[in-house]
């Protein structure tokens, strides 16, 4: 019998198998969020223009969670004359909203620490609002004054005040008035970022999960400006001024024994302040990391500068830089390093600006956040650098293609769980998964970590109890504090590559299978009919022996399956993780 | 990153430096030659208006209050006990009166900010 939750993600144990016998939900504790200290922190945005909406329909969606509030605070805020800002009272505990110079209050105190989905949505020049897919009353709802430019701020009003104090995440805002149904449909669906057919009326997304640095990052479909690089594929040889010994031929750019400090650069429109993705994949050859390469944005001459030089690595490598333009740049630039014993070869290069990007005053990330934040690690996230700081960015929506143009829509189908050290998915305590003979299934994809303890996959009430893990060669093990299994299969799982396994429990043994293939049989019990929490991705009591790794389809049968139903149940979903 | 203490300094003091004692938010400007390479260093002691505006990604925004007619700016830090920073800021508000150099927790601010802020919408 499965357990029913109000805010949790289905989970489902029997993935696509087309005859459910029952399900679990799972709370997910693996959302990011800023926190704001509610004395200064803030993110302060530019002018967003796509945010200017004058009279016309417009959402604002976010989660949020209280710590306090001082008089009020506001969460988003814009423009104080003519714009908005969504915020809440102390008094009273209700939602306080700004909307094209009326005042609106909610006649409901919301106060709490509990997560809220708030949704503001304005129709025709009638306001409504929403907590948690809810609707709720407003003092006032006729708002329909004009939403003109203005620079963003989130944590605080416009003018360094009334500062948020707790966290806030996943704020997106639509140039179009959701329904009550879509506005349900978001909270119900946490992972869901945008309701079916408004991928275009998405403005401005800011998941605030990208986990480190100073930065949040809009995904929102428009945040992507066009190419600024001309023949960056270097197809032909023009657009590039070429430093003494470089040439452009077979799809390359090749800089050759280049004496010290040779600028090979393209002049492109940069504008100061302003952020832009690079992308850049080459091969570069030298005596050390710093003594190879540079990449910059530069001078007319190409002289970089220096808050925005990326040293080059000996070796082949896909970076993706955000950088910052300064008041003088104006190319984008090469520099070599190491006089006459330094080759380059760019294979391609590319440079976009990003709008809707925010600058985070004080605000500190915080991980682990459970239901109902939105669940956005169902969606595969890609980690680039900062230039200091390794980040999760925010996917882009348009044509299934994140911010580096990656495809994402195969992640997408595979609806795995991304974990990422600091994630984990809880089910609940309940009968149905109190089982003596059982077996337990999942797909894993390991990701990059540089962690060398044990990984968990799966347990149940404690490590003590039951720990299915990745040891620190990679290898797949079982523990509990009475008969440890130790490692199940004598094989590394490798990063970025999908295993199936199977561990199997008849009363007497309990057999492991990998990709189909029986690897071992030991005599230990998986103790799954102790009670309490049975945990993915850590140990269920505490967030620790995390994994960083994709898990798919898992899941718990109440009984042994037979080496034929492991064999179909692996063969049945080869193909979407392995395309084997 | 969260500081461990907050202070309000008058407006009128913002270009003083930090004391002197409290070298951890100091940093180094370098100029170059044509080659790239370091030409000068020099270590900048920040006042507390260049703290602010360095800082703030790590601690936040610079807050201006108005008390009475006199105007003040709270700025967060971190200071060790250990090393006697917190000592060397709590000696700039010897002998004067609150909200002068006064040394506020977290909540502590929160409240004199909202206390003395003038209502926004």
């Amino acid at each position: 019998m499965g357990v029913t939750t109000t805010n949790n993600k289905p989970f489902n144990p029997r993935g696509n198998d087309q005859s459910p016998k029952g399900y679990n939900r799972a709370s997910l504790f693996s959302g990011k969020a800023l926190d704001f200290d509610g004395v200064n922190d803030q993110i302060t945005f530019g002018t967003i223009s796509d945010l200017t909406f004058g009279t016309g329909d417009f959402t604002a969606v976010l989660d949020w969670q209280i710590d306090s509030v001082s008089t009020y605070s506001w969460a988003i805020a814009k423009n104080p004359s003519t714009d908005f800002g969504i915020g809440i009272n102390n008094t009273g505990g209700l939602l306080r909203l700004w909307i094209g110079g009326t005042l609106s209050l909610g006649t409901e105190n919301i106060l709490g620490s509990d997560w809220k989905k708030i949704a503001v949505v304005r129709e025709s020049g009638v306001v409504s609002a929403y907590i948690n897919g809810v609707a709720i009353s407003l003092t006032e709802t006729a708002m329909a004054g004009s939403i003109d430019s203005g620079d963003l701020f989130v944590g605080s009003w416009v003018s360094n005040a009334d500062f948020w104090n707790g966290l806030l995440n996943n704020i997106r805002i639509f140039n179009t008035a959701l329904t009550a149904e879509q506005v349900a449909d978001l909270y119900n669906n946490p992972e869901k970022v945008v309701p079916t057919g408004l991928e275009s009326n998405l403005k401005l997304w800011l998941p605030m999960m990208e986990g480190a640095g100073t930065t949040a990052y809009n995904g929102a479909p428009d945040a992507l400006g066009s190419e600024l690089v001309t023949n960056g594929t270097f197809d032909t040889d023009s657009d590039w001024t070429l430093a003494s010994g470089s040439t452009i031929g077979g799809g390359s750019l090749n800089i050759v024994s280049a004496p010290y400090n040779a600028n090979t650069r393209q002049t492109i429109s940069l504008t100061s302040g302003k952020t832009y993705i690079v992308n850049i994949n080459a091969t570069a050859t030298g005596s050390s990391n710093d003594n190879t390469f540079q990449l910059g944005f530069g001078d007319s001459a190409g002289n970089p500068s220096s808050a925005t030089q990326h040293e080059f690595a000996p070796g082949t490598s896909t970076k993706s830089l955000f950088i910052t333009a300064s008041a003088t740049d104006a190319t984008i630039v090469f520099r070599s390093r190491d006089a006459g014993t330094s080759d380059l070869s760019v294979h391609s290069v590319s440079v976009k600006e990003i709008t809707g990007v925010g600058t985070i005053n004080g605000a500190t990330w915080t991980h682990g956040i459970g239901a109902p934040v939105a669940q956005t690690a169902v969606i595969n996230w890609n980690k680039v650098s900062d230039g200091t700081n390794e980040v999760l960015i925010p996917q882009g929506l348009t044509a299934g293609r994140d911010l580096l143009g990656n495809l994402f829509e195969n992640v997408r189908k595979q609806g795995a769980l991304n974990l990422d050290e600091n994630s984990r998915a809880s089910v609940h305590e309940n009968a149905s998964i109190d089982i003596s003979d059982c077996s337990l299934e999942a797909w894993v994809c390991l990701l990059p970590s540089s962690s060398s303890g044990w990984k968990t996959i799966f347990s149940k009430v404690s490590q003590a109890n039951l720990q299915i893990y990745l040891d620190g060669n990679d290898k797949l093990g079982h523990y509990n504090s009475t008969s440890a299994g130790g490692v199940l299969y004598n094989t590394a799982f490798n990063e970025n590559e999908w295993n199936h396994f199977i561990c199997v429990e008849d009363g007497s043994d309990v057999r492991t299978y990998v990709n189909g293939v029986l690897q071992s049989t030991k005599t230990i019990s998986l103790q799954m009919d102790s009670d309490g929490d049975f945990s993915i991705g850590s140990k269920p009591d505490i967030l620790a022996d995390e994994i960083a790794a994709q898990i798919a389809q898992p899941r718990i049968y109440n009984r042994a399956l037979t080496a034929e139903e492991v064999q179909r149940s692996y063969d049945s979903n080869k193909n979407i993780y392995t395309n084997s | 990153m969260r500081g461990n203490l907050y202070i309000s300094i008058p407006a009128g003091d913002k270009a003083n430096s930090l004391p002197a004692s409290i070298t951890r938010y100091d940093w180094v400007e370098n100029t170059y030659n044509e080659e790239g390479e370091v030409e000068s260093s020099n270590t900048v002691h920040p006042s507390w208006e260049a703290y602010g505006e360095k800082y703030a990604p790590q601690y936040g925004a610079p807050v201006s209050v108005t008390v009475g007619k006199a105007e003040y700016i709270v700025y967060e830090l971190t200071a060790s006990w250990k090393d006697s920073e917190v000592s060397a800021l709590l000696a700039l508000g010897k002998g004067k009166a609150e909200p002068k150099y006064t040394v506020y927790t977290a909540e502590e601010a929160r409240a004199f900010i909202a206390a003395n802020q003038a209502q926004e919408i």
